[in-house]
């Protein structure tokens, strides 16, 4: 294997595995409150239909990462609404937020975009960093990025200091394992989970911005593709750790490089065995990794105080 | 009560997989019935991202609904197609890129592999690192056809290159089409053509970052890629569709296979040359393509 | 009075879909139809004409289906959001079974390859049972990543192994003719599936209320700890919920096959395990409630198809009403009658009537 594939490999895993992370951080931030965010894969859609929309409005895409935010963090707005204010089953408000951002993407899409749906709209470019990017190597693979993917270089450890090292993160990890005490102490617990959830499909926006901004420079139907339930494998790999869950992310989008490199590598054998590939894989490690994972205790229910 | 409803006026109906503003299959498909019903004023419908459980359902509300024609876009159409033309003798159906004709069914289809051909061979005059990348969604018989057609042309352009082919598994996710297109490149393409869906999109832009070439499908693509496209392989369903439509109108469609060559100018042509291809080419290529028509040449 | 209120509140999911459909008004007069007959079109095209109800028949064989597979998941406590996965996995080994198995009687065919479609089905979700019982791993990641293994694996099979000869789409041979299951309205296609789906709608109901098994897992879901102390094993339990979860999705595709493809496609179904989600919550788990929601979404989802090509509609704005339907009546879900609180405040009212009338002079 020469240095060359070995770059382009490593570059198309950091590419494929930059909007899982994202949307990987935000549902750590929501579960680690005690809320299911499987609402994320709407988000990262609604977060592109936002990035293109407001790109196309503004004529720049600064103006498509501020939408891109706005329109997640309505969705998240809902979410909270349904799972944490009306305390309906918070999968099945995902879901529905699923099926309901799918349809009014696409609606709006046409109605606002109309004709010019499918042409490129700009995004940001490549912004190389002075110095860095000249590291052999790995300057190429890291440096040489638009400013979403720095920005998730960022949020990473970001998401770990405020969840492990600041008392706000104590408290919100308190809320999902248990929430009682965090309100025996004080703390109002819908507003942090409304917060956590708004939060979190924010990030997952900012996913779907990496898609359309940095990545493809078009919105199309449908097109997150299934990358939220993946984040939400990855954050139980990562066992809601926000360092392990971006490690899995990044895990994942090799298993992707690598199913689309074994399928021109290897033409013979059918494509669809390596599509498959990613979704073995996390399998795989969650059955390696059984017994040292449990989510946080209260994650999926809803919070009612005592004594009403 | 299970009387179908009888209407006298001609009309026709489209059942579309896939949604109308792809860019690619599904809206050329739209676009083909919208422009033929609007030239021979009459009446048209359509159904777009009908999922294969709604297929049959699709096809046979429109039946009932009186309509004299009706058009399942896509070879996935054809079993279902075959059932509803049973249960309604009196109306005509029509697949495109379909594979069988039958008693009220007609078939449509396009010379897949002369396509190819002719695209392989402008790639081949083209590139310069003698190597190409063929980037399909499913390996379903046309669009294989159309692969290797296109390696048989680049390799007659060019009998030191060489084509390298790819298969998503998925004809509208965008990211991946791009991914693709950046493995090719990567292992140095410098054409590209790409023939899903949406996912069409992608692989162009992937070319157009890289400041490679790329090969457009189903229209004259370089309006949207100016730097990028040095060819389109226009499948005209206006063309195709226009004139089976009109056939169907006057009662005179008959239950065959319809398959377009370069011959209907109409339905299956070139493009725009990009500025990149060599000034010789244009002139070799119109002489190809009479010969690709007539079988002289074949593709296959 | 209290009774009223009550009324109203059971009446919830109703209001949710006036609600619903007055927001999915405004969405089609945006995209220039007209709501009214747009919806007089939906609701005709789902169920009042023989065509329509023909099309929601179709529809509901699987999602009622899935329903099932989903409550019977929940009952004991799990969720299995991987009936998409077990569909077409039921798919699969049933068109294997009424493709390559010969020489048997046509009725020990059939009922090999239903058979054989539900233990496909419930194998593949035993595979989440099993690694939830005994290594803990929540079930609701691997049933979810298993659709995507399940729906990639038909796509092999069907586009590769098992494709017709010549075929322009991935799709296998037909499957014998004398194992189509029967049609049940003549000249369409609704097919015996969805009568099964409804007898096992009864017998689940059944099983629930009253076998040592509904018992069983009806204390697993609501207090695993107390089911052990009672002498049910846990693990067992959990396993057997998935696996009989499992079967029902497996049935759900063994029916999309013999019932309505008659050969095994790639990509065959068009999200029903999902669907099944959502009639799940709508029935409020209760296997008989399920038949009506079931045939309300399906009816919902085939009516908004007529409703595009009668009106010529965006097949998107269909699909964003639909959404808008299923927040609303998922949000609807939470309004719960409670009477103690309904009766505290009435009783509040009339103390306050009572002292009102005792002094109206001083009052004014």
């Amino acid at each position: 294997m020469d240095l060359a594939f070995l770059t382009d490999f490593l570059a198309s895993s950091l590419r494929l595995s930059i909007p899982l992370v994202f949307a990987a951080i935000g549902v750590v931030w929501a579960e680690r409150s005690g809320v299911f965010n499987i609402a994320i894969e709407g988000c990262i859609l609604g977060g592109a239909f936002g990035a293109a929309i407001g790109t196309w409005w503004f004529g720049d895409p600064l103006g498509g990462l501020l939408m891109a935010l706005v329109v997640a963090g309505l969705l998240g707005l809902l979410l909270g609404g349904l799972a944490v204010g009306l305390g309906i089953h918070q999968l099945v408000a995902g879901i529905a937020i699923n099926l309901l951002v799918s349809g009014m993407t696409a609606y709006l899409a046409r109605q606002i975009l109309g004709a010019s749906a499918t042409a490129p709209l700009p995004g940001f470019g490549v912004w190389p960093i002075p110095l860095l990017s000249a590291l052999p190597f790995v300057g190429p693979i890291l440096f040489i990025q638009g400013p979403l993917a720095y920005l998730a270089y960022l949020a990473v450890p970001l998401a770990w200091w405020l969840l492990y090292r600041t008392p706000w993160g104590l408290l919100l990890r308190a809320a999902g394992d248990q929430p009682m005490a965090v309100d025996t102490a004080g703390v109002d617990v819908q507003r942090l989970r409304y917060v956590s959830v708004i939060g979190s499909s924010m990030l997952g926006g900012l996913g779907g911005a990496y898609i359309v901004l940095s990545q493809v420079h078009v919105f199309t139907e449908n097109m997150s593709a299934g990358k939220g339930f993946i984040a939400l494998g990855a954050v139980i790999l990562g066992r809601w750790n926000p360092l392990g869950a971006a490690i899995a992310c990044l895990a994942f989008g090799m298993a992707d490089a690598t199913q689309l490199r074994l399928q021109f590598g290897s033409p013979d054998i059918p494509y669809q065995l390596f599509s498959t590939l990613p979704f073995i894989a996390a399998l795989v490690a969650l059955v390696l990794m059984s017994g040292k994972v449990h989510a946080p205790a209260a994650v999926g229910k809803k919070f009612e105080r005592s004594g009403k | 009560m299970i009387t179908p409803a009888v209407a006298d006026d001609f009309k026709v109906a489209i059942v579309l997989p896939g949604v109308i503003t792809d860019n690619s299959f599904n809206q050329s498909g739209y676009e083909g019935v919208k422009e033929a019903a609007q030239k021979l004023g009459v009446e048209f419908a359509y159904s777009e991202k009908t999922a294969q459980p709604d297929q049959p359902q699709a096809l046979a509300d429109y039946a009932r609904r009186g309509y004299k024609l009706v058009i399942g876009h896509g070879g996935e159409f054809q079993d279902a197609v075959d059932r509803i033309a049973s249960r309604f003798p009196d109306t005509k159906f029509l697949v495109v890129n379909g594979v069988k004709a039958g008693k009220n069914v007609a078939v449509v289809s396009y010379d897949f592999p002369s396509m190819g051909y002719a695209m392989g061979y402008v790639a081949g005059k083209t590139s310069q690192t003698g190597k190409a990348g063929y980037i399909g969604a499913q390996k379903l018989k046309f669009y294989v056809e159309l692969g290797e057609g296109f390696e048989k042309g680049f390799k007659a352009a060019r009998p030191d290159g060489s084509v390298m082919t790819a298969w998503t598994n998925d004809w509208d996710d965008v990211a991946k089409g791009k991914e693709a297109a950046l493995n090719l490149i990567g292992q140095g393409a410098d054409v590209i053509f790409p023939s899903m869906d949406n996912a069409v999109v992608g692989s162009l832009q992937g070319a157009k970052e890289q400041g490679k070439m790329a090969i457009g499908i189903y229209y004259d693509a370089i309006k949207d890629w100016p730097d990028t496209v040095i060819q389109s392989a226009v499948f005209d369903m206006r063309g195709a569709l226009g004139e089976v439509i009109a056939l169907a109108k006057d009662g005179k469609l008959e239950a065959k296979p319809y398959i377009f060559s370069f011959d209907h100018k109409n339905a299956t042509r070139l493009g725009t040359y990009g500025p990149k291809v060599p000034a010789s080419v244009p002139a070799e290529v119109d002489a190809l393509l009479p010969k690709l028509a007539s079988g002289e040449i074949s593709a296959k | 009075m209290i009774r009223i209120v009550a009324t109203l509140y059971a009446l919830r999911t109703v209001w949710a879909l006036f609600l619903a459909f007055g927001l999915g008004a405004l969405l089609i007069a945006v995209s220039g139809g007209n709501p009214l007959s747009a919806y007089s079109a939906l609701i005709e095209g789902a169920f009042l004409d023989y065509w329509g109800i023909s099309g929601t028949l179709v529809k509901m064989s699987p999602i009622l289906l899935a329903g099932l597979a989903v409550i019977l998941s929940l009952r004991g406590g799990l969720l299995n959001l991987g009936v998409e996965g077990q569909i077409y996995m039921g798919g699969l080994f049933s068109s294997s079974v009424a493709l390559y198995v010969t020489g048997l009687p046509t009725l020990l065919h059939l009922v090999l390859a239903i058979l054989a479609g539900a233990l496909a089905g419930g194998v593949w979700g035993m595979i989440a049972g099993l690694l939830k019982a005994k290594r803990g791993i929540n079930e609701v990641i691997v049933t979810l990543l298993l659709n995507f293994v399940a729906i990639n694996l038909v796509s092999y099979f069907a586009g590769g192994p098992m494709m017709q000869e010549g075929a322009p789409y991935p799709y296998s041979e037909e499957i014998p003719e004398g194992l189509f299951l029967p049609i049940i309205l003549p000249m369409t296609d609704a097919h015996l599936g969805v009568v099964l789906g409804v007898v096992l709608a009864v017998v689940l109901w059944v099983l629930l209320r009253s076998s040592t098994l509904g018992f069983g897992l009806d204390l697993v879901g609501r207090n695993p700890q107390a089911a052990h102390y009672a002498g049910v094993n846990v693990g067992h339990t959990v396993i057997m919920t998935m696996f009989l979860s499992g079967t029902l999705g497996g049935l759900a595709g063994s029916f999309e096959v013999l019932g309505l493809k008659h050969r095994l496609y790639h990509l065959f179904s068009a999200g029903f395990g999902f669907d099944g989600i959502v009639v799940a919550f709508m029935a409020q788990l209760n296997p008989l409630m399920s038949v009506v929601t079931a045939f309300f979404l399906s009816g919902l989802k085939s009516g908004a198809l007529m409703m595009q090509r009668a009106i010529g509609l965006e097949s998107t704005v269909v699909d964003a009403v639909i959404g808008i339907v299923i927040i609303c009546v998922a949000a609807s879900q939470a309004f719960v009658f409670k009477a103690d609180q309904w009766r505290a405040w009435f009783s509040r009212r009339q103390r306050l009537d009572a002292a009102l009338a005792a002094q109206p002079q001083e009052t004014r």
